[in-house]
C-alpha cells in the first residue's frame, strides 16, 4: 500500500518523461506500522486516519485510567473517614495513604516513562533511516548546501535531545517522583524548593534545545537557500545564453528533473511526516489521558480536603506532563526538519 | 550527558542527606547551628567543584564525520540529478536529431556524446545507417547550426 501511494504520486512523472529514482522507505516498528494511512487521498485524509485509529484504541488507557482514579479516591475517603472517628490518628493515616498512593501512581507512571523512552529512541532511530533519503531527494533538486546544513543541524540536535531526554531528564523524572512522595509524606519545605528548580531546570533545557534548533533551521535555510537559488539563477542565465534549440532542450530536461526531484522530495517528507505521527501518537495519548485523569482525580481528591494526597496526585501529573513534554519535544523537532527540507529551494 | 546527570543527582542527594541530618539534630541549641553551617558548606561544594572542573570536550572530531556524511549525501542526490539530467538531453537531442533525418527519408539510429560540464551540451554525435549525399549535408548542416556540433565532430558509419 505504501508503495502504491508513491506509484500514484509519482505517476503524472512519467508524461514529463522525467525518471525520478523512487526512494526506499526503511520500515517502521511493527507498533506503528497499523497507524500509517493505507488509502489516503490527501494529507488531511491521511492525519485523520492516523488519529482516528489512535483514538479508537485509547478505552483500555480509559479504564486503566479510571480504575487508578477511583482507588486513590476510596484511599481519600478511607483516611478522611478514619481522621474523622479517630482525631489523634489523622497523621499517620495521611502518611500511609500518601505511601499507598504514591506505590500505586509510581507504577503506572513507570510504565507510561518506559513508553515515552522507547517512543524517543524509535524516533531518532528512523530519522537516522529517513535522514539520507530526505537529504539526497533535497539536493537532486539543485539546494545542495541546504540539504548537507539541513541533516548536519538534524543529526546533531536529534542526537542531543535523545541524549538529552533518555540519559538526563527522564532519571530526573524518577527523582522529582521520589522528591514528590518524599515532600508530601514528611512535608519538608527544601524538597519542595528542590522539585520546583528540577522541574524548571528539565523544562529550560527542553525549550532551550528547541528554540535553538528552530533558529538553525531558520537562519539555515535562509542562508543556505540563498546560495543554491543564485546557483540554479546562474545555470538559468548559462542555459538561455546557448544555441536556441541547445538551449530549449537542457531548460526542458532541467525542469523535468527539478518537478521529478520536488515530487520525490516531497513524497519522502509526507511520508516522513506520516512515519513519525504513526510512531509517537499512541504513545503522547496514552500519556495525555493519564495526565488528564490524574488531573481529574486531584481535583476530586481536593474534595476530602486531604492536601498532602492532592498535591501527591498533581505532581504525578506534573511528571507526566514532563514525560509527555519529552516525548512530544522529539516528535516537534523531527516534524520540523521535515517541514524545513520539503520546503527546498525557492 | 553521563556526567551532568551523576551531577544534579550528587546535588539531590546531598539536599536529601542534609534535611535529614538537619530533622535529626533539630532543636538542639548551637549544634543545630553548627549543623547547618556544614550542611550549606557541603552542598556549596557539590555544587561549585564539579563546576570548576568541567572542561568541554573536543567535538570537531565528531563534527567533522557529520560534515563528511552530509557532503557525500548531498553528492549523491547531485549524481542521481546529473545522471537523469545527461540522459533526458542525450534523449531529446537524439529525437531531434531522428525528426530532421526523417524529413530527408533517412534510415539512421543516433548516438549522441554530451560534454563533461555541469551543464552538459552535445558534443559529438555518431550516426550509423544509410542517406543520401543530399540528405547528409543537409542534416549535417542542421545538426551544427541547431545543436552546435562542427561537422569534424559528426561520425557517419554508412550501412548497405
Amino acid at each position: 500500500m505504501r508503495k502504491l501511494i508513491i506509484i500514484l504520486i509519482l505517476l503524472p512523472m512519467m508524461v514529463l518523461t522525467a525518471k525520478a529514482q523512487n526512494p526506499e522507505f526503511p520500515a517502521l516498528p511493527s507498533e506503528a506500522q497499523e497507524y500509517m494511512p493505507h488509502e489516503s487521498q490527501s494529507f488531511t485524509d491521511g492525519l485523520m486516519y492516523i488519529i482516528g485509529n489512535a483514538i479508537k484504541e485509547l478505552t483500555p488507557d480509559l479504564s486503566a485510567g479510571i480504575k487508578t482514579a477511583v482507588f486513590l479516591l476510596s484511599a481519600a475517603l478511607a483516611t478522611t473517614y478514619i481522621s474523622s472517628v479517630n482525631g489523634s490518628a489523622k497523621k499517620s493515616a495521611e502518611l500511609v495513604c500518601i505511601i499507598i498512593s504514591g506505590t500505586v501512581l509510581l507504577s503506572s507512571t513507570n510504565s507510561l516513562v518506559h513508553l515515552g523512552v522507547e517512543t524517543i529512541q524509535q524516533l531518532d532511530g528512523y530519522s537516522k533511516l529517513l535522514l539520507p533519503i530526505m537529504t539526497t531527494a533535497l539536493s537532486s533538486e539543485g539546494a545542495v548546501t541546504k540539504s548537507a546544513a539541513l541533516y548536519g543541524g538534524t543529526a546533531i540536535f536529534s542526537s542531543l535531545l535523545t541524549g538529552v531526554l533518555t540519559k538526563l531528564f527522564i532519571p530526573v523524572i524518577y527523582v522529582f517522583i521520589v522528591l514528590c512522595i518524599a515532600d508530601r509524606a514528611f512535608d519538608a519545605g527544601v524538597l519542595s524548593s528542590l522539585k520546583t528548580f528540577l522541574k524548571w531546570l528539565m523544562t529550560w533545557i527542553l525549550k532551550l534545545v528547541l528554540y535553538v534548533f528552530t533558529g538553525y533551521i531558520t537562519v539555515t535555510g535562509i542562508a543556505s537557500g540563498s546560495t543554491d537559488a543564485m546557483a540554479l539563477r546562474a545555470t538559468k542565465i548559462t542555459v538561455s545564453g546557448m544555441i536556441p534549440v541547445v538551449g530549449g532542450i537542457i531548460s526542458d530536461a532541467s525542469e523535468a528533473i527539478l518537478v521529478g526531484a520536488g515530487l520525490m522530495k516531497n513524497t519522502a517528507g509526507i511520508y516522513g511526516i506520516f512515519a513519525f505521527l504513526a510512531i509517537c501518537i499512541r504513545p503522547i495519548l496514552k500519556i495525555s489521558v493519564h495526565c488528564i485523569l490524574l488531573k481529574i482525580t486531584a481535583a476530586l481528591c481536593g474534595v476530602f480536603g486531604l492536601k498532602s494526597q492532592t498535591g501527591l496526585v498533581e505532581d504525578f501529573s506534573q511528571a507526566m506532563s514532563m514525560a509527555l513534554a519529552a516525548t512530544g519535544s522529539m516528535c516537534l523537532l523531527l516534524l520540523i526538519s521535515t517541514v524545513a527540507f520539503m520546503k527546498g529551494v525557492q | 550527558m553521563d556526567g551532568l546527570r551523576s551531577y544534579i543527582l550528587s546535588i539531590v542527594a546531598t539536599c536529601l542527606c542534609c534535611v535529614i541530618f538537619r530533622s535529626l539534630v533539630q532543636g538542639k541549641g548551637s549544634a543545630g547551628a553548627a549543623v547547618n553551617t556544614m550542611c550549606a558548606i557541603i552542598l556549596a561544594m557539590t555544587v561549585i567543584y564539579p563546576v570548576a572542573r568541567f572542561r568541554i570536550k573536543d567535538l570537531s572530531q565528531y563534527t567533522q564525520t557529520l560534515k563528511i556524511t552530509a557532503d557525500s549525501l548531498a553528492d549523491d542526490g547531485v549524481n542521481i540529478s546529473q545522471s537523469q539530467l545527461r540522459s533526458i538531453i542525450s534523449e531529446k537531442t537524439c529525437t531531434y536529431i531522428l525528426e530532421k533525418a526523417s524529413l530527408y527519408d533517412c534510415d539512421i539510429e543516433v548516438d549522441v556524446i554530451l560534454s563533461e560540464e555541469s551543464i552538459p551540451t552535445p558534443e559529438q554525435v555518431q550516426i550509423t545507417g544509410s542517406a543520401s549525399p543530399y540528405a547528409r549535408t543537409k542534416l549535417s548542416q542542421i545538426i551544427e547550426n541547431d545543436l552546435g556540433i562542427p561537422k569534424e565532430m559528426q561520425k557517419w558509419t554508412y550501412q548497405n
